[in-house]
């Protein structure tokens, strides 16, 4: 997982402070329009554990940056993970939902505003003695938009003790955790008010406690034959028609139970018989948590 | 948590930043670990499309002096032509659809294999240039949606040279090269447009779309969006000039450059749709 970094931005960058323990922001920047920062949700790493790391964006007011998903304009962040292999190794970015936005022409897309908090597993190896450091570089570059576009780069990095005390995470790190969780789509299962019907080439989304649906897809999707008409709606339903294709509908569906909370899963249709790759995520999750 | 927010228009405060697009991407060998990390950078979304059959042939000059009647034609040929396809003459004159009444931005993937839209615009230098004219004069007719200010288009025309390497390519092979610029803000201003020509050295004009009309009728939601016209009218490919949305790609594939090498050997465009990518076309927010 030891990757050349890349010397690209270098002279464009303004540089990341290594060496400092525990969160860790950016050098003081104050030109970026989205403004990048490191968090681990602990001071410290126990060998054989998953630890958190957050990278973190405050977006000026009005500005926004890009989901990895369906969008008409932008590309989103961009990351080049360096970790020392025999430390730890880290897992796949985890995203949080997006927020639709449309022209009045309709151009479409989904974008993060305000905040936008991507969650990065380091798994740490059971090999990692105590004393020794785990050392996270990230290089990243991302478009941040108002009316128009700017490209935007940093490399921050972060260091965290491997110890047996790992602490418990600061109020202001715990919020950070608890509010990009809380943006987390998850898997439907069985007790989920979420029923899924196609008819043709249309998907119905139905979900009862519902007062307004929105379905966010995924870049590598079935591609929607008319994502600003079909992809959101009043009511406990959401019928999408989508394009002729052998690909699987991929994404996020939003559920409002009321104007200002709702209920974020991801889509996959046709179902797959098991959804490892969640599953592993959720089992890590829980047991991290139990960890705490 | 919030329902979708249409883009507003408070406080439009235009940051210095647009007319200098620092940091703009280039292409470079893949630093990024986008089959691990971000798979969505990739665009699989090309879609293959029949080859369009060859227009019917009508009596030359209706389509521009008779607008209203033209319409009609046009739209009568729009769901004709599959039906009945006929040969071009070798006069080689073509009926094109109007551009639509209505303001409502196309769909550009289902505009391939159809008809293009006649359209008369003015250029940075004050010359007109009317689409079926270099039709009709057998020319084949790339359209490339423009804004100086973009990163997207900055970088194609100063980190590469994308668009003036193929212009090079093919301006003297029966291609028409066209930039138009639909933005109605400041983006549009042909001074600005002009100054931004000469600065990159580019061969073609650029043409002026303040209301929108043409980009709107072409699907056209980014700058850069390419259209290519076959000279008989069909529109042969509209996408993205290449699948390197992410600049990252070392050696990106050209579907404009494939299309038009396919359009001057006869042969079918394979391609005929990918995802275009880029700024946002800065339409009227009205």
């Amino acid at each position: 997982m030891f990757k050349t970094l890349a010397l690209a931005f270098a002279t464009l960058l303004p540089l990341g402070i290594p060496g400092q323990v525990g969160a860790q922001a950016h050098s003081k920047s104050s030109d970026l329009h989205a403004q990048p920062r490191l968090v681990a949700e602990q001071m410290a790493a126990k060998p054989g554990q998953t630890l958190w790391i957050a990278i973190d964006f405050t977006i000026e007011d009005q500005w926004h940056t890009y989901w990895p998903g369906t969008n008409d304009t932008g590309f989103p962040l961009q990351t080049e993970i360096e970790v020392h292999p025999q430390i730890a190794a880290a897992g796949d970015l985890l995203w949080p939902a997006p927020h639709r936005i449309s022209s009045p022409q309709g151009i479409l897309d989904h974008v993060f505003e305000d905040h936008m908090t991507v969650l990065l597993p380091l798994t740490i190896s059971n090999n990692a003695r105590l004393g020794e450091t785990v050392s996270l570089q990230v290089s990243m570059r991302w478009l941040v938009c108002k009316t128009a576009c700017i490209m935007e780069s940093a490399e921050l990095s972060i260091q965290i003790p491997i110890s047996d005390a790992i602490g418990r995470p600061s109020p202001q790190t715990a919020a950070i955790f608890e509010r990009a969780r809380s943006r987390l789509p998850q898997p439907i299962t069985d007790s989920d008010p979420v029923t899924i019907t196609q008819e043709g080439p249309s998907l119905t989304l139905t979900s009862t406690p519902a007062e307004r649906l929105a379905f966010y897809p995924s870049e590598n999707s079935r591609p929607p034959r008319n994502l600003l008409r079909d992809g959101q709606a009043e009511g406990q339903t959401l019928t999408i028609e989508f394009r002729e294709s052998n690909d699987p509908i991929l994404g996020v569906l939003e559920v409002w139970t009321s104007p200002t909370e709702s209920l974020l899963y991801t889509i996959h249709w046709p179902p797959e018989n098991n959804e490892p790759r969640a599953q592993a995520r959720d089992q890590e999750l829980s047991s991290f948590t139990g960890d705490r | 948590m919030s329902p979708e927010r249409k883009l507003g228009t408070k406080n439009c405060r235009v940051s210095q930043e647009i007319d200098e697009p620092v940091l703009a991407p280039r292409a470079r060998k893949d630093p990024f670990q986008y089959s691990t990390l971000n798979p969505h950078m990739e665009y699989p979304m090309s879609t293959t499309r029949p080859r369009p059959s060859l227009l019917a042939v009508v009596a030359a000059g209706i389509a521009i002096s008779l607008p209203n009647l033209a319409n009609a034609q046009a739209q009568h040929q729009h769901e004709q032509k599959d039906a009945a396809p006929q040969r071009a003459h070798e006069t080689h004159e073509v009926t094109l659809a109007a551009l639509p009444a209505t303001s409502t931005l196309a769909t550009l993937e289902d505009l391939v294999g159809k008809t293009a839209f006649d359209f008369t615009l003015t250029d940075t230098e004050g010359n007109k240039h009317t689409l079926s004219d270099s039709l009709n004069a057998g020319k084949i007719v790339v359209l490339e949606w423009f804004n100086p200010t973009c990163p997207y288009v900055v970088s194609h025309y100063t980190k590469s040279s994308t668009m003036n390497d193929l212009v090079a390519k093919y301006g003297d092979d029966n291609v028409v090269w066209l930039a138009i610029n639909s933005g109605s803000d400041r983006t549009g201003d042909s001074t600005l447009n002009e100054t931004t020509r000469k600065k990159w050295n580019m061969a073609h004009p650029i043409l002026l779309d303040p209301t929108g009309a043409v980009g709107l009728a072409y699907g056209s939601k980014n700058t850069p969006t390419m259209v290519v016209i076959a000279a008989d009218g069909t529109i042969a490919y509209g996408g993205g000039i290449d699948n390197n949305g992410s600049f990252s790609k070392p050696d990106p594939t050209n579907y404009v450059e494939i299309a038009i090498d396919a359009l001057l050997a006869g042969s079918h465009v394979e391609t005929g749709f990918a995802k275009p990518y880029g700024c946002a076309v800065k339409y009227s927010r009205k």
